[in-house]
């Protein structure tokens, strides 16, 4: 070896040496010795969690990966993450595209799933209308830089055709999504559909099921504000977000007013039987205003068992367990699924939201 | 505790050679010893008994191997340690495949089934057992000196840079570096650099080239195109990972002066599976021929036996990697081809094959291998077979094009090119390779780091024998 690769070699060691000691100073200094007892050693208990205390103290972690994740976009245009890139900007969930060994079967043990539940509902003379909501990656194509499989492809117009099939009332959301003027129906950087949109699809599902008597004006339009959207937020590019061609997106805020009485008779009158809102993160969020605006255009209060985290179809099951204890049945119930959900097994769907 | 992670890297590491160099030198193998009990007890504390239970009767036995007043007596210790020893390695590794193979045994006569709960395997019990094994015919042959104290040989033993995962060390080969050994900047340096090779081997390819190999062989009936694509990622994943560890290992032996016998060299430019075995995990295929095959006969008993003594020797070992049918197959397979060889002459020749066909012969013949050493079960090993030969279609299917990446694409590549380079640059290869090592040895290092610190935990393959 040559004197200066001998150089190279020890003064590489040296820095490599100097920025191992310093982080891990810093790390430790930061990661308290928590108490353990005999068990909690004996299992590795203590151990594991030690060490993953260790490891959310890390500095630089967060700054270091976003670097890595940048430079994994620079040189190959995708992460190793769930998040697939697109053009401009755009960003997809993974789920969009996903396909198992399992995909018809779990598809069709969903849609059964789907009828088997709203037919409970529908049983006890409570109207139901399922909201299928398509994929971003479905309505925002020309967004894509890679095909999704046809399976996937196919599986909207399966879903739709299967569960009215089975009886039940569906709204087409693709109908309503992929309407130039609304776009664009989701947000660039999230998995999630613009506040327009899902003011849109509460329109049409009110009119549906003819119960847009209330007031557009009630949903107060007001100021934008910066969003980060969680599909960015898997990114994990933090500072590097700009210099990576990701601009930051807004998202307007509403507000919903209480509607004014028409009379002092309405003041004092019975107020009319609820709307229900059962799904996902989509309506459960109120960043979207679905439930709020389904309150401003039927006039009637919504009330949202929606959950975020769960998938579609447990919410509606937990709803179903606390239906018959509710004070008042609703005239309506509204069940939004997303369609990226139903060709996954039921106990993939939480992990999936969670991400 | 694993090599590849930042408690490692960023807080043991750097506790315990700052605790080394402090100490004085006579004092040092306490040090290692205390730390490596450490590092192992971080998996699990209450399997630290065990790896001391069977250091201590493997002590034991090599004294009384050596020091018992009959030649009976000591054959008797050699006999009660090793068969010690392997009790020890059977109980929590093979345990379970027994259970459940006499189980499916009992069943199948309409018997009812042992109900026996699950043994938990203990990490590095593979490794510690051969370990064990040859010290006491070392001493017990008078090849290598007994340790000089209990501390030394506890240390070694349970010496944290092998322990989980080799190279497989035997005491005769660093006996007398417990004793005294150089220590210098420039050699920490090479270890530092030689460290920082193997994490890159580990996490910048091999843990990439994981993204690729799992979901294809978890696929049921994976295509032509996919079976392809995952058998060779998972060929070029195992020898980096491998292999990584291994030059970690080497890398940290050397910050602490020791220095420890290759593992690796070059085998997929193997021209034979002969010459593959003297390039693959050489510490484990010469623990088998000097403690398995020789003492089994090895050649000397006549042409059929030397066969028979090849394959029981790779079978055995193929089992020693785990509990598995897929394992046996694996070493049947390797044994069957490595008895063949002999047979055609593979002692008194480079090659057997002819010379145009013999490295990619070779190739195929050990991917086809790894094929069912990877494999869950049998049957997922033959559904990939299935899918190589067209018998699933031929492009990618839906369910895995979406999971096979630029990214994995690109590490293969990589790793490929790795692989053959000493065919191109033949006789230059290793100064090339050192030139290149040493200037990169900074950005790879900031590069795994950087990945590592971002990504969830990546275990070692080997981790599992």
């Amino acid at each position: 070896m040559t004197p200066k690769l001998h150089l190279i070699e020890r003064v590489s060691a040296v820095i490599l040496s100097l920025a191992i000691v310093a982080i891990g100073i810093a790390s430790l200094m930061r990661t308290p010795l928590e108490n353990a007892t005999f068990a909690q050693l004996g299992n590795g208990a203590w151990q594991q969690s030690y060490e993953s205390s260790f490891e959310g103290n890390l500095p630089l972690s967060d700054e270091l990966k976003a670097g890595y994740h940048a430079m994994q976009i620079l040189l190959f245009g995708q992460t190793q993450t769930e998040v697939v890139i697109g053009r401009e900007g755009w960003l997809f969930s993974e789920t969009e595209f996903k396909v198992t060994e399992t995909f018809d079967r779990d598809l069709r043990n969903n849609i059964a799933t789907i009828s088997e539940l709203s037919a409970a509902i529908e049983a006890q003379n409570i109207p139901v209308l399922v909201v299928v909501l398509p994929d971003k990656a479905r309505v925002m194509s020309d967004k894509l830089t890679a095909q999704r499989s046809t399976i996937v492809e196919n599986r909207y117009q399966l879903v739709l055709d299967e569960l009215r099939q089975d009886g039940r009332d569906v709204l087409d959301g693709y109908q309503i999504l992929s309407d130039p003027a609304l776009r664009p129906a989701f947000l660039r950087t999230d998995t999630h559909w613009t506040p327009e949109a899902a003011q849109s699809v509460a329109s049409a599902a009110l009119q549906r099921v003819a119960l847009d008597n209330g007031n557009v004006e009630n949903l107060l339009r007001l100021e934008r504000h910066e969003h980060d959207g969680d599909l960015y937020r898997l990114l994990a590019l933090g500072p590097l977000q700009q210099l990576m061609g990701f601009e930051t997106e807004t998202v307007t805020n509403y507000e919903l007013q209480a509607a004014a009485p028409a009379s002092l008779n309405d003041l004092f009158g019975e107020t009319q039987p609820a709307i229900h809102l059962v799904g996902t993160s989509y309506s459960a969020d109120s960043a979207w205003t679905f439930a709020d605006a389904l309150e401003a255009y039927s006039g009637r209060p919504v009330l949202n068992f929606a959950q975020s985290g769960f998938g579609p179809l447990k919410p509606m099951q937990n709803y179903m367990s606390e239906l018959n204890e509710l004070p008042e049945l609703p005239t309506l119930v509204i069940w939004e699924i997303p369609e990226k959900y139903l060709s996954l097994d039921p106990s993939e769907m939480s992990e999936i939201e969670n991400d | 505790m694993i090599f590849s992670t930042p408690l490692f890297i960023f807080g043991f590491l750097p506790i315990f050679l700052a605790t080394y160099y402090v100490t004085p030198f006579r004092h040092r193998s306490v040090v290692i010893l205390l730390f490596s009990y450490l590092f192992y007890g971080w998996w699990k504390a209450s399997f630290l008994a065990l790896i001391f239970g069977m250091s201590l009767v493997s002590y034991a036995a090599a004294h009384l191997a050596l020091n018992a007043s009959t030649a009976q007596k000591r054959k008797l210790a050699v006999a009660f340690g090793v068969s010690a020893d392997l009790i020890m390695l059977g109980y929590f590794k093979y345990f379970n495949f027994f259970r459940d193979n006499t189980n499916a045994a009992l069943e199948a006569i309409g018997a009812a089934p042992f109900e026996f709960s699950d043994v938990l395997l203990p990490i590095g019990i593979s490794f510690h057992t051969f370990q064990s094994i040859s010290y006491i015919i070392d001493v017990y042959r008078k090849d290598a000196p007994p340790a000089r104290n209990l501390v030394d040989f506890l240390a070694f033993g349970s010496l944290f840079p092998q322990l989980i995962a080799g190279p497989v060390l035997r005491y005769k080969d660093v006996s007398d570096q417990f004793l005294a050994r150089e220590q210098s900047f420039s050699i920490f340096a090479k270890g530092v650099k030689r460290f920082f090779q193997g994490l890159a081997m580990k996490v910048l390819l091999a843990d990439t080239l994981a993204t690729m190999a799992d979901p294809i062989f978890a696929a049921s009936n994976p295509t032509l195109t996919e079976a392809w694509l995952g058998s060779l990622a998972y060929t070029f994943q195992l020898f980096f990972d491998f292999a990584g560890y291994s030059a970690m290992a080497i890398g940290l032996g050397l910050m602490i002066g020791f220095r420890f016998i290759e593992n690796f060299n070059h085998p997929y430019i193997a021209r034979s599976i002969t010459e593959f075995w003297k390039r693959w995990h050489i510490s484990l295929s010469s623990w088998l021929r000097d403690y398995l095959y020789v003492p089994l006969g090895g050649n000397r008993k006549g042409k059929r036996r030397t066969y028979v003594n090849l394959t029981l020797t790779m079978v055995l070992g193929g089992f020693w990697h785990g509990a598995n049918w897929t394992f046996l197959l694996w070493g049947i397979w390797h044994g069957g081809i490595m008895a063949l060889e002999r047979a055609l002459g593979s002692k008194n020749r480079e090659s057997v094959y002819p010379r145009q066909i013999a490295l990619g012969l070779t190739f195929l013949m050990v991917l086809i291998g790894w094929v069912m050493f990877r494999a869950p079960t049998v049957e997922q090993a033959f559904a990939l077979y299935g899918g190589m030969i067209g018998l699933n279609g031929i492009g990618l299917s839906d369910t895995l094009i979406w999971q096979i990446d630029t990214i994995a694409l690109a590490a293969l590549f990589v790793a490929m090119t790795i692989c053959a380079s000493p065919l191109v640059f033949k006789a230059n290869y290793e100064a090339r390779a050192e030139i290149a090592l040493t200037y990169l040895s900074l950005p790879l290092a900031a590069l795994s780091l950087t990945k590592l610190i971002g990504q969830a935990n990546s275990p070692f393959l080997y981790f599992q024998f």
